[in-house]
């Protein structure tokens, strides 16, 4: 009999085949579950974990492109960056650490390990990594090579740096970490982790304080922080390129193939305007100006006429472009160790390092003083409200609106004509030119003339004219005002302002914007960017224009800036001597300045030179003329401006040397002596065998002509003779005495009661040297009738 | 063989033999089907209270088995008569081996490279490891299973003896690992014997639970009808019940004993994920075995005592699990614990896994198999799998593995023919513990249970575990020779 099928089922092998469900079921189960659980870790936390993962993994460099380099116009380096490391530490990654105690442990070690490294102390490392909350933070910046090199031997091990990896052509880097105790393995696995080094890059300005107020500097980060750095930063930086690098656990760098690349955007070199070589006489002469003046400031700025291309600007006091923070003016750290606490020191440090920074050209405004007047007389030609032979009798004072206006001279200067007045930089005369052109066109020309707005020279440093506050607007401008602003006392521009204007005086009335940079280069060389001359306005006629040269000409030749005159050249000038006004109140105080451009006929080169706070000698005719006269002369020399004499100049310093060669030796000193020439004869012969200089050879009047009269006979040497406070004509006798060649340095067309005396001489006193040789000698005239400008006295 | 009295053994075996017959009627039957089986044991049957009597000594299961054993060639013969082994499970092994060699290699190389300078240090001896594991698989699954069963007693044997050896003579893993003893080596060839012990238990519990059956699954009820109360019936019955229990218990107690004693050796070892993997695969042994619901109340009474005790503070218990386990169930519980230490594994698996997201990185593509996943061609492999392959992939992953067990058991619950208990047994067996062991390594790649030390089948790492595996796939496939096409 069968059995039924159930009883049948009810075996050993069916109770295992229903287990078995239930055991497949389970774990059936459990698969779910995990699938579940992955779906959390992978899709619910997936960002999460991949964040993590990627912080872990990936290690993101900016790559700097290189800044651009600042050449003159010369293509003469002037700043330049070199690459370098930067040590830096990622904080936030401490954070992977959760155990305090452990974190701190880490953080103490490698920051005792560091600091060494890195010359810096162990708290101050450890200060640092204490800011978990940041991502990134420069342990040390600009590290040059021995210094990152230790931090990467320290990082990555010896190891790292010596083997190569073993399969050739594979990017394979790993080293295995096995020597190592596992404590040492951990802080120093982990060092790699938290602590890295970036290129960086270190600003390199081969000529230290040259053009130092310009140029500026960069900071950290090579960022431009100050002068031209900062103004075209982001042309100088380029775009910064990043790469995205995978690295390994151990710190190496996974495949290239993980890596991600943006390419920067080099940098462009600046080509500037500036040419290195005016430069660099603004600079001496105006550092020499400083000694001898004790001044607080000076500034110069050289200007191409025709374009209003910027060829130098300087300043003093200035600083090393490579030590930024160094402080070398003694005035200023004798003040500074004046203050008794740490916190006034560092106060007043700052404020001297940021003083020491400014481009005063640009960023400082000053009463222009005297200088003005040469735009007040363009105004008055152009609107023909005052003529050039009109008479004016000046009584050393003049009273406007109740007010009384005193000339420097208090005498008076008498009856001038327009010209005179120029000479004679006489207020009530220019009091007067101010009043017949009226407000409304005084300030139209003052407008004109760019005084309202800023240069365009660089937007950020420049000081911005305020109405009201730097100068009267239209509106509120009354005839007291226009009174003092006729002779520049009423209102403060910037030297560069005030130089612009001047220029478009001598650029035939027409306003040129001042610029600094001529080309931007990019990384190859190639020129992208041309900056070209750009034209304002046409302020005034050509007609005027000239008018106003000649009679600026006129103040160099015989005038208050006679010191400025420079033989050959016809040099147009105006000094100006402005008090300076604390809260309206003269402190006793100067400005002062001497504006110039040569030659007259064709300028090329306009400057300003600016003296602020003088002691002792406060005349612009006095200390800032000669400066300038100096820099015109050297400059014009280097540009090959063929020097132009006159009949009158030639007379006086020009004598071609006569060929006196086989002529008996009194027939040759009269033939000298005819040219203005004093003859030394050397030997005892006849006949002249040789003369030096030879004929054809120009000289200054009452040069030295050596006569030989025998072969044989030897350079004879003599001792230079101290010229100092020597008229021209005690010069003179020296000179010849000495048998050396005198090159006036000096205004000898003037003419007037005043002598001017020697103040420099170019070969030392008591040097021994040949005879015949030239000896340069620098005269000034330290003339009575200044040009100073008392503001008003009631 | 007792001295038990004949007239109610006669009895007995009197009722018994009318069982018998029934029983030989419904085997023919079913022989009917299956024509080319191979020669029936006779199984005396036991159900029901009362009936139960000793076996005849001719019907004993071993005695019985040995009797009808035939040759080896005989063996050959019937099995290159049976049909051939499953496709579908074949091809989720082949399948499966493939996968795990491709992604082993691509988590893989970069450490190898790392740390053998190679980076093909990993997969070369994989790849000729799996060529002899399929070769090893291919032989296996010619073989006829009663083979098997004859050397179940003796793989067990073998197992306990590597166990006790490796505790002895083991290779040293190097500093910091020194108290671990899982390896035996000779040469440059290591093994671990716990992958046998593993193969050992489900042959022994295979062939033991079929040789126990009756005693396994015998109730201790008073079962059956009390028509009327007398004293000689209760006594009749306590004595059975006694019986009963006696031989539940001593047939339990074997594998108690057995189960324990593997497991005890492997703790040993300091390998506790081998235990826990041991004891779970013993336990499920038992319970396809048939063992009574209520006999696995025992161990749970047992481990719920010993957490009790941990919670309550003994001072024994309490060492042994700060010994090994503490510091993974802290860096389980507390997720910010050491992050360079004991979670680091764990936090790279997981940031692996995120990283993946749901389509993966791409095959090949790994970031995290860059020494920040240690062991990512071993146990861990399975994050480098879900960053390079996502989600989807992962799931691609479990979906083999758990048509693999589910084929596994069709494989065994369409056993057919007199030693189907057996084979079904050994391949639920073999089958669990694949799936139990890539569970449990993928719940701890994700963080799911603590950290614990079990490769994934197949894709791991491992020359002597994949060997094994794949004679136990053969083992699989050997039984499937044997199932019904259909139910």
């Amino acid at each position: 009999m069968p059995i039924p099928h159930k009883k049948r089922s009810n075996n050993a092998f069916d109770q295992s085949l229903k287990r078995s469900n239930a055991v497949l079921l389970v774990i059936c189960f459990g698969f779910v579950g995990i699938g579940i659980s992955l779906w959390g870790k992978s899709i619910v936390h997936g960002n999460e974990y991949r964040a993590k993962a990627e912080q872990n993994q990936l290690h993101d460099t900016e790559i700097r492109p290189t800044r651009g380099k600042i050449y003159d116009s010369n293509m003469e380096l002037l700043a330049e960056s070199a690459a370098v490391k930067a040590v830096v530490c990622w904080p936030a990654k401490f954070l992977e650490i959760a155990k305090e105690d452990e974190r701190l442990r880490v953080m103490e070690q490698i920051s005792k390990d560091l600091a060494p490294m890195i010359n810096s102390t162990p708290e101050a490392v450890l200060s640092k990594f204490k800011l978990t909350k940041y991502g990134a933070l420069t342990l040390r910046s600009q590290a040059e090579k021995p210094m990152s090199d230790a931090v990467s031997e320290y990082l990555f091990g010896k190891k790292a740096t010596q083997t190569e990896p073993k399969v050739a052509g594979k990017s394979f880097a790993y080293t295995k970490v096995e020597e190592k105790s596992h404590e040492e393995y951990k802080s120093s696995f982990f060092a790699s982790t938290v602590i890295g080094l970036d290129p960086d890059t270190k600003r390199y300005y081969p000529k230290g304080t040259f053009a130092s107020t310009l140029i500026g500097f960069t900071g950290a980060g090579d960022e431009g922080r100050a002068g031209l750095e900062y103004q075209f930063n982001k042309e100088l930086t380029g775009i910064p390129g990043r790469k995205i690098t995978a690295k390994d656990a151990a710190g190496g760098e996974m495949d290239a193939a993980y890596d991600t690349y943006v390419d920067p955007v080099q940098g462009h070199s600046l080509v500037l305007t500036l040419d290195a070589t005016i430069q660099r006489y603004l600079e001496r002469e105006l550092k020499q100006a400083q000694k001898d003046t004790q001044a607080n400031a000076t500034y110069g700025i050289v200007m191409e006429v025709q374009t209003g291309a910027i060829l130098a600007m300087a300043g003093t006091p200035n600083y090393d472009l490579n030590e930024p923070f160094k402080i070398t003016d003694p005035r200023v750290l004798e003040t500074i160790g004046k203050f008794k606490t740490p916190d006034e020191k560092a106060k007043a440090e700052n404020t001297a390092v940021n003083n020491m920074w400014k481009n005063h050209s640009i960023a400082d405004i000053y009463y222009p003083g005297s200088v003005f007047k040469v735009i007040t007389a363009s105004m008055a030609l152009e609107e023909k409200t005052w003529e050039m032979k009109r008479l004016y009798t000046d009584t050393g004072a003049i009273k406007i609106g109740g007010r009384t206006y005193h000339c420097h001279k208090l005498s008076g200067h008498g009856t001038q004509d327009f010209t005179q007045a120029l000479m004679n930089s006489c207020n009530p005369y220019f009091v007067s030119v101010g009043q017949s052109v009226g407000v409304q066109k005084f300030s139209d020309y003052f407008e004109g003339f760019g005084f309202t707005e800023q240069t365009g020279f660089s937007p950020y440093a420049e000081a911005k004219p305020k109405p009201g506050v730097t100068y009267y607007p239209r509106k509120s401008m009354s005839i007291v005002d226009l009174a003092s602003a006729s002779f520049g006392q009423s209102f403060q521009v910037t030297p560069l302002q005030m130089l612009t204007a001047v220029n478009a005086i001598a650029n035939g009335g027409k306003l040129m914007q001042p610029y600094i940079v001529a080309r931007e280069l990019d990384a190859d060389g190639n020129a992208i960017k041309k900056n070209e001359p750009t034209l304002k306005r046409q302020v005034i006629s050509n007609d005027t224009a000239s008018k106003v040269t000649e009679m600026m000409r006129q103040v160099v030749i015989a005038g208050t800036g006679k010191n400025g005159y420079v033989p050959g050249y016809r040099v147009a000038g105006k000094t100006g001597t402005s008090q300076k006004m604390i809260s309206g109140e003269h402190d006793g105080k100067y400005v002062a300045s001497f504006v110039c451009f040569a030659p007259a006929d064709n300028p090329k080169l306009a400057m300003l030179i600016t003296i602020d706070e003088p002691v002792g000698a406060y005349n612009g005719s006095q200390i800032a003329a000669p400066v300038a006269e100096r820099v015109m002369e050297d400059s014009l020399i280097y540009l090959n401006v063929p020097p132009k004499y006159t009949e009158e100049e030639k007379a006086v310093y020009f004598n071609e040397v006569p060929s006196v060669q086989g002529k008996a030796v009194k027939d040759a000193k009269d033939t000298l002596e005819k040219s203005h020439l004093t003859a030394r004869v050397v030997g005892e012969g006849e006949k002249v065998v040789s003369q030096v200089p030879a004929a054809g050879e120009h000289l200054y009047r009452d040069g030295v002509v050596l006569l030989y009269t025998t072969k044989e006979s030897k350079e004879k040497k003599t001792m230079v003779p101290n010229f100092l406070n020597k008229t021209p004509e005690e010069a003179k006798v020296l000179a010849a005495n000495a048998g050396l060649n005198l090159k006036y340095a000096a205004n000898l067309v003037a003419g007037g009661r005043d002598k001017p005396k020697a103040y420099r001489q170019d070969l030392k006193y008591g040097l021994e040297v040949a005879q015949g040789r030239t000896v340069t000698v620098y005269f000034k005239s330290y003339a009575s009738d200044s040009d100073y400008t008392p503001y008003f006295v009631d | 063989m007792t001295n038990r009295r004949p007239d109610s053994q006669t009895h007995r075996y009197l009722a018994n033999s009318q069982r018998r017959e029934r029983s030989v009627a419904g085997s023919t039957r079913r022989s009917q089907q299956n024509t080319q089986s191979l020669a029936r044991q006779s199984m005396p049957r036991e159900d029901g209270l009362l009936r139960r009597v000793l076996p005849h000594p001719t019907e004993h299961p071993f005695f019985t088995f040995k009797k009808t054993k035939p040759g080896f060639g005989g063996l050959v013969k019937a099995i290159r008569a049976q049909q051939g082994v499953d496709t579908f499970f074949l091809i989720l092994v082949l399948g499966l081996l493939a996968f795990g060699l491709v992604m082993m290699f691509s988590a893989g190389y970069v450490d190898a490279q790392a740390h053998e300078g190679n980076a093909y240090a990993y997969i070369i001896p994989q790849a000729k490891n799996a060529l002899l594991g399929l070769a090893v698989m291919f032989v296996i699954s010619n073989i006829h299973p009663s083979v098997f069963r004859d050397w179940a007693y003796a793989a067990l044997g073998t197992s306990f003896v590597l166990l006790v050896v490796v505790l002895f003579y083991h290779t040293n893993l190097g500093a910091g690992r020194e108290d671990i003893a899982r390896f035996i080596g000779f040469g440059s060839f290591t093994f671990q014997p716990s992958e046998i012990a593993k193969l050992g238990l489900i042959m022994f519990c295979a062939a033991d639970m079929e040789a126990r059956k009756g005693k396994i699954m015998s109730k201790i009820t008073l079962g059956g009808p009390f028509p009327r109360w007398g004293w000689a019936r209760t006594k009749a019955k306590a004595r059975d019940f006694i019986r009963r229990a006696w031989e539940a218990l001593s047939a339990i107690g074997v594998y108690a004993v057995v189960i324990g004693g593997i497991c005890g050796l492997v703790y040993k070892e300091n390998h506790l994920s081998g235990t826990i993997l041991l004891l779970l695969l013993g336990a499920v042994m038992m319970w396809l075995g048939g063992v009574k619901w209520y006999w696995f109340l025992i161990p749970v009474a047992g481990i719920a005592l010993l957490i009790l005790a941990y919670f309550a503070g003994v001072g024994f218990i309490q060492k042994i699990f700060a010994n090994y386990m503490q510091e993974r169930v802290t860096a389980w519980l507390d997720k910010n614990y050491d992050p360079l230490g004991a979670r680091w594994q764990v936090n790279q698996s997981l940031y692996a896994i995120g990283s993946g997201g749901l389509f993966g990185l791409g095959f090949g593509r790994s970031q995290q198999k860059h020494l920040y996943v240690s062991e990512p061609h071993n146990d861990f492999i399975f994050s480098i799998i879900c960053e390079e392959l996502g989600y989807i992939g992962a799931v691609i992953i479990l979906l083999l593995f758990v048509f693999l067990l589910r084929q596994g058991f069709i494989v065994a619950q369409r056993q057919r023919g007199d030693a189907r208990r057996f084979n079904g047994l050994l391949c639920m067996g073999i089958c669990f513990q694949v799936g139990l062991q890539a569970a449990l390594n993928i719940a701890v790649v994700t963080d799911t249970i603590p950290n614990t030390g079990i490769g994934l089948p197949f894709f791991s790492y491992g020359g002597t575990s994949l060997v094994i595996l794949l004679a136990e796939m053969g083992m699989v496939l050997s039984c499937s020779r044997f199932m019904r096409k259909k139910r």
